[in-house]
């Protein structure tokens, strides 16, 4: 499949006289054609600088990127793409119209193709009526929709959104992850910062969880789920030939003085609690594992 | 080519709504009417005194228009982030440069145009006749503006603020009409400080140049060639100047 996004090494580092500050780190990702990409991460984690740097905003300290095979640093590597930064601003005194108007004409798009374009994204996302009105007289949700709809100017194949869900209304919320599975369906590649979990739930394929500017950990959301068949046990007494038994069965989550736990798979449970019986281990608790992003991120930021 | 049309479209039609551009027409206006009061309280010919002060009125005006919008459109898109969107399209950063540039120009033309045709108006009631003659002094005025834009804009390529950028546009405005008195210092200064004085008065742009309203207005001679000349030494100055300013851009980032 296609590879869409490439990094290789990405680093970026902020210098202020004599403070250096490593945004990002060694990143290295690669997303495929289709997919719904969610970089997840604190503030200051270092998305955003990932997100400009695939579009040269900014530029790498060190390490290349790549979208659809041709370096960030050509211009031709952003035919393809639209973009919706962060807490957008555009030009005050112009209609909605006339920014989507612009934006078309910046995508490479003019005569009736144009007009075309701007009339549906205008209704797509549901601003059509206050086309005419100056964008200062927007509200933050109006913003953001006008916003997104100049991203999809163009019908590009990949779209980046950097925190396209905060601070938006209800309403606008759902707008938005209903765009995003739409562009899915449509075979469009997706990648979108957000530390909003709950909405990278809901519509991502994969994700990458950024913390202090590494990459720590990349997933499939589907994985994951399966993994919720897992199920957590809290022994006593387990002696070193449990823990050999164990090994191939179950992964050792957690360990003190006088407990264990382990993680283990539906498939080997019934071997795993024989296994426990047969060693003289007792089984104190056991519960079935359901973990959602959340528990993965704190869990995989807690590791680093 | 297209990148360039939408950024000057952009800018042009964000520039002759703002504030400023309203501000400088209606106050300018005021100002006009008064030239009127001012003829008439003088001896000297009416078609004189509001041609010379209606002449200082467009090109002080102009040169406001010139330094601060020259200084704010670039620094604006940066400051509001609204630069990103555009480069996140594959658009080349010295495009943006020129398609702000032409923007810019199209507003102080406009806002040009708009006191030229208040100027001509008030002659016209006044005197009773068009000054058509006066064309050929607002054309120099024009061309003075568009190099001072093209310092306004570079700056605001690299500047954090567009105070400081506008006060040094303007204070190079001030140097470039006072090369006489740079070219006098340094005969009189000694090696270092005479070298460095006549260094800048050949680096920069001679802004008397363009200094031909007495001329107009009086009906002196003017060789047939300057028109052309002058067209060139502003094309020569403006598109150095937005070459290195296009180079700063290329090399900024924006966070």
């Amino acid at each position: 499949m296609e590879r869409v996004i490439v990094t290789e090494s990405l680093t970026k580092i902020y210098k202020s006289g004599k403070r250096r500050t490593e945004a990002v780190r060694d990143l290295s990702l690669e997303i495929k054609r289709g997919e719904v990409f969610g970089f997840i991460g604190p503030n200051g984690a270092g998305k955003s600088t990932t997100i400009k740097m695939l579009l040269s905003i900014l530029y790498p300290t060190s390490g290349k990127a790549w979208v659809f095979g041709v370096d960030v640093r050509s211009p031709d590597a952003r035919k393809r793409v639209g973009y919706l930064p962060e807490n957008p601003r555009f030009y005050d005194y112009l209609s909605g119209e006339e920014f989507l108007r612009f934006a078309g004409m910046l995508a490479g798009l003019s005569g009736s193709r144009l007009e075309k374009k701007v009339e549906s994204l205008l209704k797509y996302v549901g601003i059509y009526d206050a086309r005419k009105r100056k964008l200062r007289k927007y509200s933050k949700g109006m913003i953001q929709r006008i916003g997104l709809a100049q991203a999809l100017m163009g019908d590009p194949d990949l779209i980046i959104l950097d925190e396209p869900t905060s601070g938006l209304d209800p309403l606008g919320r759902k707008l938005t992850l209903d765009l995003i599975r739409s562009l899915r369906s449509r075979g469009k590649t997706v990648f979108f910062s957000t530390h909003i979990l709950k909405d990278v739930e809901e519509v991502a394929d994969r994700v990458g969880i950024l913390f202090k500017g590494r990459l720590l950990k990349v997933f499939s959301l589907d994985e994951e789920r399966q993994r919720e068949n897992d199920y957590q046990i809290e022994i006593e007494n387990a002696g070193i030939d449990l823990f050999i038994a164990a090994e191939k069965l179950a992964e050792l989550t957690k360990k003190d003085e006088k407990r264990v736990t382990f993680l283990v798979r539906e498939d080997n449970l019934f071997e795993f609690l024989e296994a426990v019986r047969g060693k003289g281990g007792r089984i104190i608790t056991l519960t079935r594992k359901k973990r959602n992003l959340e528990e993965i991120f704190l869990e995989t930021i807690g590791e680093g | 080519m297209r990148s360039i049309i939408a950024i000057f479209g952009g800018t042009l039609k964000e520039g002759v709504r703002s504030k400023l551009f309203w501000g400088i027409l209606v106050f300018a206006l005021l100002l006009f009417l008064s030239t009127m009061v001012v003829s008439e309280l003088s001896f000297a010919e009416k078609e004189k005194i509001i041609a010379d002060l209606g002449l200082s009125l467009i090109s002080a005006f102009g040169l406001i228009a010139a330094v601060i919008l020259g200084t704010d459109l670039i620094y604006r898109d940066i400051q509001n982030g609204t630069i990103q969107i555009i480069l996140a399209r594959p658009v080349k950063r010295w495009k943006y440069v020129a398609g702000k540039y032409l923007g810019l120009m199209a507003i102080i033309g406009v806002n040009l145009l708009l006191l030229s045709l208040m100027l001509l108006f008030v002659l016209l009631i006044y005197v009773g006749k068009p000054c058509i003659y006066l064309l050929r002094s607002l054309y120099t005025i024009f061309l003075e503006l568009s190099l001072i834009a093209s310092i306004g804009v570079f700056f605001s390529t690299f500047s954090t603020s567009q105070l400081l950028s506008s006060l040094v546009t303007l204070g190079l405005f001030i140097i470039g009409h006072s090369l006489d008195i740079l070219r006098m210092s340094a005969g009189k200064s000694g090696k270092f400080l005479g070298f460095l004085l006549k260094s800048l008065a050949v680096i920069f742009p001679d802004l008397d140049f363009y200094d031909i309203k007495i001329k107009v207005i009086h009906g002196l001679p003017l060789e047939s060639s300057y028109y052309s000349e002058i067209l060139l030494y502003t094309l020569g100055y403006v598109i150095f100047i937005l070459f290195l300013a296009s180079l700063i851009m290329e090399r900024r980032e924006f966070r």
